[in-house]
């Protein structure tokens, strides 16, 4: 191999820089002298090289930053969890919605009992039904605040309003304390069951589940609005919470021709049997 | 949030080796290509290993003048994770592993028989030896041959990054790549003897 050809020319060609004519004479040059033929394939050896150096330096970089990560604890549980069981979703309220979102969650469940060929808790049953209700009463509220009516309690609404803020936050504590000041303040309001059922929803967030077991006993037998079914579905909620399936069961069995409960207890009641 | 404005400048910053889009890319990447392989069988060891393999592919395919990005970069990123680590499945066992699939469009990116296959072994060995060489190299003329031979820069970008002039860049190159020559050269010679 001699060292006096033509890098640019060489690499032109390689590169397919060159026009028609100038590629059909270097390539009779090719055929005609085997030192340029043998430079031309040392040459892309050469550069083959180079950028296989490039490559080698790059992965020692990703190497030292992967250093670094470490060093970071970076990869203690970086990875995302597969299907995670969803404990907080909002829903309640909107009929359909309940429907279809309850269930595919029970088909996810019968499915899991195939699968895994073992009984679930009433706990875990508990755990994956319990849903946090639609926020549909600060609309309302708004509505009412809005509105100039005579009578309206612009006050203790307010203080409904900040309570489901809380509620929707997860404040519990402040929610319920919220629900039973705007209770005291406006007992004869229309909104007053449905802040009872948020309330109900937030002890059992918090394990109070006696008083909130209270509370939904009340409105299962004083209030005369749909919310009956939604409270009958959260006792039989709370008798799973505490493992006492034979009441959840009773209470399921009381929303089974229910329309918007009655898919998801039949579900439940043959997950219990 | 992204440091990085868009995927073209992830792409740009990744060509000429900057390390904090590694670092980005592990970020935003990682998770989920780990997670693939955990659900598929692979060890945690596997997931790390298999992240810095797949960002050495992306690298060489964005070095390719031929490569354009038609998807997100992590998309990207992901595929090739993906499907090293289902070649690696293959070529470890036939055992019948039942592989938990996602729903990644399997045509977002497929390893050609190109990448599938090492370029051959005598070919590998001697750019490993010249590579090796390069190292070696004093001066600035490592950088200057990686930047135009491996990141494809041209003598203009080279001048700006290296503070030369594009005339001195242009001569530069061509002297660095004549006298690298040169040594490989005489290293093979060596060797014959």
């Amino acid at each position: 191999m001699k060292d006096n050809y033509n890098i640019n020319e060489i690499e032109a060609y390689l590169n397919k820089e060159m026009s028609e004519a100038e590629r059909i004479a270097f390539e009779q040059r090719l055929e005609v002298d085997g030192e340029l033929a043998k430079e031309v394939e040392f040459h892309r050896a050469v550069v083959g090289g180079i950028d296989k150096a490039g490559v080698l330096d790059f992965r020692v970089m990703v190497g030292e930053v992967h250093q670094e990560l470490k060093g970071e604890q970076f990869f203690e549980a970086k990875t995302v969890a597969q299907k995670p069981e969803t404990k907080v979703r909002t829903m309640r309220f909107g009929r359909r919605r309940i429907l279809s979102i309850a269930a595919s969650f029970a088909v996810l469940l019968v499915a899991a009992w195939w699968l895994f060929l073992r009984p679930i808790s009433p706990e875990q049953l508990y755990a994956n039904n319990f849903e946090l209700p639609d926020n549909q009463l600060t609309t309302q509220i708004e509505d009412r605040l809005a509105a100039t009516g005579f009578g309206t309690n612009k006050s203790a609404l307010r203080t409904l309003e900040e309570a489901m803020t809380e509620f929707e936050t997860g404040n519990y504590v402040k929610a319920i304390s919220g629900f039973r000041a705007f209770k005291t303040a406006a007992p004869q309001d229309g909104l007053v069951a449905q802040a009872s059922l948020y309330e109900a929803v937030a002890l059992l967030e918090l394990n109070e589940v006696t008083e909130a077991q209270n509370l939904l006993l009340d409105l299962v037998q004083n209030d005369a609005s749909t919310l009956q079914e939604d409270a009958q579905w959260y006792l039989a909620l709370s008798y799973l919470k505490i493992e006492n399936t034979a009441t959840a069961l009773e209470w399921l069995n009381q929303l089974n021709d229910s329309a918007e409960y009655g898919t998801e207890a039949q579900r439940l009641i043959q997950k219990l049997k | 949030m992204s440091t990085f404005s868009s995927n073209a400048a992830l792409v740009d910053q990744l060509k000429a080796g900057n390390r904090a889009v590694i670092k980005e890319l592990y970020r935003i990447a990682y998770p989920e290509c780990a997670s693939f392989i955990k659900n598929n069988n692979g060890t945690a060891s596997d997931t790390e290993d298999f992240f810095q393999e797949a960002l050495v592919v992306l690298y060489r395919k964005i070095q390719q003048p031929t490569f354009e990005l038609t998807s997100n970069i992590k998309t990207f990123l992901y595929s090739i994770n993906r499907n090293l680590w289902l070649n690696e499945l293959r070529k470890r066992s036939k055992s019948g592993l039942k592989l938990v699939m996602d729903e990644q469009d399997d045509k977002e990116f497929v390893l050609t028989s190109e990448d599938e296959v090492a370029e051959k072994e005598e070919t590998e060995k001697q750019y490993n030896l010249i590579a090796e060489m390069l190292q070696a190299v004093e001066g600035n003329c490592k950088e200057v041959l990686i930047n135009f031979y491996h990141k494809k820069m041209s003598l203009k970008e080279i001048a700006a990054v290296m503070g030369f002039s594009e005339q001195y860049a242009k001569k530069r190159r061509y002297k660095c790549m004549q006298a690298f020559k040169k040594q490989v050269r005489e290293r093979y010679e060596t060797m014959r003897v």
